[in-house]
């Protein structure tokens, strides 16, 4: 799967490895964040706490408990504005008795809803507890009060209120949830770009490798990087590779360029003796007639070898970059010298000239017109061109068996025959058709198959056409 | 007829022999270049069949040397398959035609009777569509008339014709016909063509030499 994102392609495997990077950044970045925004919390509460432990303590010494009733030993303590107003930072103080009467209370507990009297068994100088006063969130602190017998005689509350630290840590909170998909975005963003960057050496060398076919095995990958790390060890390993598969492919044409060629003299002797045999009045009947089958197969055969002949050439070398030949009159030689029955139909105008070499043409174009005759009744096949866009194309028509759309690109296999004509009982060696498309291509065209109506087949060859002055 | 035959392959040589012997000719079979070159001093043949891959001497070094000493008999190069686009090497070589391997003994035949009547018509002469160019006359012949050509312009139309169906660059023509580096200010190649086609194409009413912008120039025989 591809997916194209601002034009730019991403493979599968970067988006993976994206996905990766920034699931493991994420996730730590969520860790982090949790952990960071719980000591804060933890933190703020103890600054609270201190502020509230340290107030509490100044608040104590300004009074003192007589029987019920607040003997007011600091006045200018009560009198603080935190202790009066709602301030950024507020003291609510409420002193009350065991039973829960209220003593005393700040001024600006006025402007609050009523804050909850709490009782606590307190083993501790100081307790500190969260609460509400209404929908307020407070934190209150306690301190029992004595009498000089050491019993409980009441309570003495301070609270202030947690605006500001909920400000605080909600604040947080929300630019957590709007910065979050923002560094996603940015960590996605940025872990495509690093992975494709790690991967464009492998895309350059896949390309080069890509480019490399039967026609230049002998080029190599020439990517620069260092032997030692993966991209070297990529390229020295697929290098090593091309280098076996060309020795392997020179090999075997050799190979089949010998053997053919080894063939071609006994063929030879074979055809010229069959020759003076045929032209030898003396032999009889029955005789005559196995010469005329052993110079058929033997006219197959040699069929055969220049095929596979052609076939282990390097492509290359098939095709001539400095000849050019006239397409009607190559097309006019090879059906007046081949088939001498008026039953093929030439339409091409004089003027179509192709770049390549003649003979190797003309053997691409006897296969097409071979087949096109051996596969129909009818013996009726009409070759035409015409030129569109620079090329020459040329239509090769039969009205005969016709070709499946399933075996329309395995006829080009080398020994590949269809069942169809197998059934028939059409001989053949499939090599023809592996041979046309070698050429064709070799001359930088292209060939594709088409239906002919009723039935039958039409070959469309497109080749480069060349402008003559 | 008197065959000589240049082959290794003593099957194919015997086999041709019998042939031509059934044919009412008469065949004579060296298996190298030296024999060759010995038996052409002492006995005048109508047509050499040249193999060319042989040991020692390659069938085109024969020939280059059979025609270099002014020998006037036609010369037919047998090749392999894979050897045809060397055709234009065998052609300027000096010889007058090649069959490819294998081949029918009609095929043979046919090739050297073609050779044998363009002979008979002019010694030496390069033959293009229905017109030849005389080597000696230095004119080109049609049916009915008699082109003269000055010597840039026989040379020209001579490397054409051993060229014929290839593209040749100005460079390759300064080279070849002129023996002087190309030098892009000089017109001389173009002049020459000129007048060279003016001369061809006027008489004779037809267009050999076709253009091909950026590559140079082909010479279609018909």
């Amino acid at each position: 799967m591809r997916i194209r994102y601002l034009k730019i392609e991403i493979s599968r495997s970067v988006l993976q490895n994206s996905f990766l990077i920034a699931s493991v950044i994420v996730g730590f970045l969520i860790l982090y964040n949790v952990f960071t925004f719980g000591l804060l919390k933890h933190e703020l509460n103890e600054n609270l706490d201190n502020s509230l432990g340290h107030e509490i303590e100044n608040v104590n010494k300004a009074f003192r408990i007589q029987q019920d009733s607040i003997l007011i030993l600091n006045p200018n303590e009560f009198l603080e504005t935190d202790l009066t107003r709602i301030t950024d930072h507020p003291f609510f103080v409420q002193i009350y008795n065991t039973k829960g009467k209220l003593l005393l209370k700040s001024k600006n507990t006025e402007f609050i809803q009523p804050i909850p009297k709490r009782f606590y068994e307190l083993n501790e100088e100081l307790y500190f507890e969260d609460d509400y006063a209404g929908k307020e969130e407070i934190r209150s602190a306690y301190k029992k009060l004595t009498d000089e017998t050491g019993t409980l005689i009441g309570y003495l509350q301070l609270s202030t209120t947690k605006s500001r630290l909920t400000v605080i840590t909600t604040n947080l909170l929300i630019f957590n949830l709007i910065a979050f998909p923002m560094i996603l975005l940015v960590i996605l963003i940025a872990s495509v770009l690093i992975s494709k960057r790690t991967y464009s050496p492998i895309n350059k060398i896949i390309s080069t490798a890509k480019s490399i076919s039967a026609s230049n095995l002998n080029e190599r990958l020439s990517y620069k990087a260092d032997s030692k790390d993966e991209i070297g060890k990529l390229r020295d390993t697929l290098n090593d590779l091309f280098e076996r598969l060309e020795f392997q492919v020179k090999q075997i044409s050799s190979f089949t360029d010998n053997a053919s060629h080894q063939l071609m003299n006994p063929l030879t002797t074979i055809n010229s003796e069959l020759d003076f045999l045929l032209n030898n009045k003396l032999i009889i009947d029955d005789q005559d007639n196995s010469v005329k089958v052993i110079k058929e197969e033997t006219g197959r055969m040699i069929k055969i070898v220049k095929s596979l002949l052609l076939l282990a050439k390097d492509s290359n070398t098939l095709f001539d970059q400095k000849q050019l030949f006239n397409l009607s009159k190559i097309v006019k030689e090879n059906v007046k010298n081949i088939y001498k029955e008026k039953k093929i139909e030439v339409d091409i105008d004089p003027e179509f000239y192709l770049r390549g070499n003649p003979d190797y043409f003309s053997i691409a174009l006897q296969n097409l017109i071979d087949n096109a005759k051996k596969y129909s009744n009818e013996d009726w096949v009409t070759l035409s061109a015409k030129i569109t866009d620079g090329n020459v194309i040329l239509r090769v028509e039969d009205f005969g068996v016709g070709i499946n759309n399933e075996e329309k690109e395995k006829v080009y296999d080398r020994f590949y025959r269809s069942e169809k004509v197998e059934m028939l009982g059409i001989k053949g060696n499939g090599l023809g058709l592996s041979l046309v498309k070698l050429i064709i291509t070799a001359m930088n065209g292209s060939i594709e198959i088409n239906d002919n109506s009723p039935r039958g087949s039409i070959f469309i060859i497109t080749l480069p056409a060349v402008d003559l002055h | 007829m008197e065959v000589l035959i240049v082959e290794d392959e003593c099957a194919i040589a015997g086999s041709l022999k019998k042939n031509f012997l059934n044919a009412g000719h008469h065949a004579i079979i060296v298996t190298d270049g030296e024999a060759a070159l010995s038996t052409i001093k002492n006995i005048q043949y109508d047509v050499i069949l040249l193999d060319w891959k042989m040991p020692k001497m390659t069938g085109l070094q024969l020939c280059k040397k059979m025609k270099g000493a002014g020998l006037k008999t036609p010369i037919i190069l047998l090749t392999a398959l894979s050897e045809i686009s060397n055709k234009v090497e065998a052609l300027n070589a000096g010889a007058d035609d090649y069959i490819t391997k294998p081949f029918s003994f009609e095929e043979v035949l046919a090739r050297i009777n073609a050779v044998l009547r363009r002979y008979q018509s002019s010694v030496s002469a390069l033959p293009f569509g229905d017109y030849s160019l005389d080597l000696i006359e230095r004119t080109v012949i049609s049916t009915e008339d008699k082109i003269r050509l000055s010597e840039k312009e026989f040379d020209l139309l001579r490397y054409f014709l051993l060229n014929r169906g290839s593209i040749v660059s100005k460079e390759q023509l300064c080279e070849k016909v002129w023996n002087i580096a190309c030098n892009p200010e000089t017109n001389f190649v173009e002049v020459t063509i000129k007048n060279l086609r003016k001369k061809l194409e006027t008489g004779l009413n037809k267009k050999f030499i076709r253009t091909i912008y950026g590559e140079g120039y082909i010479f279609f025989a018909d």
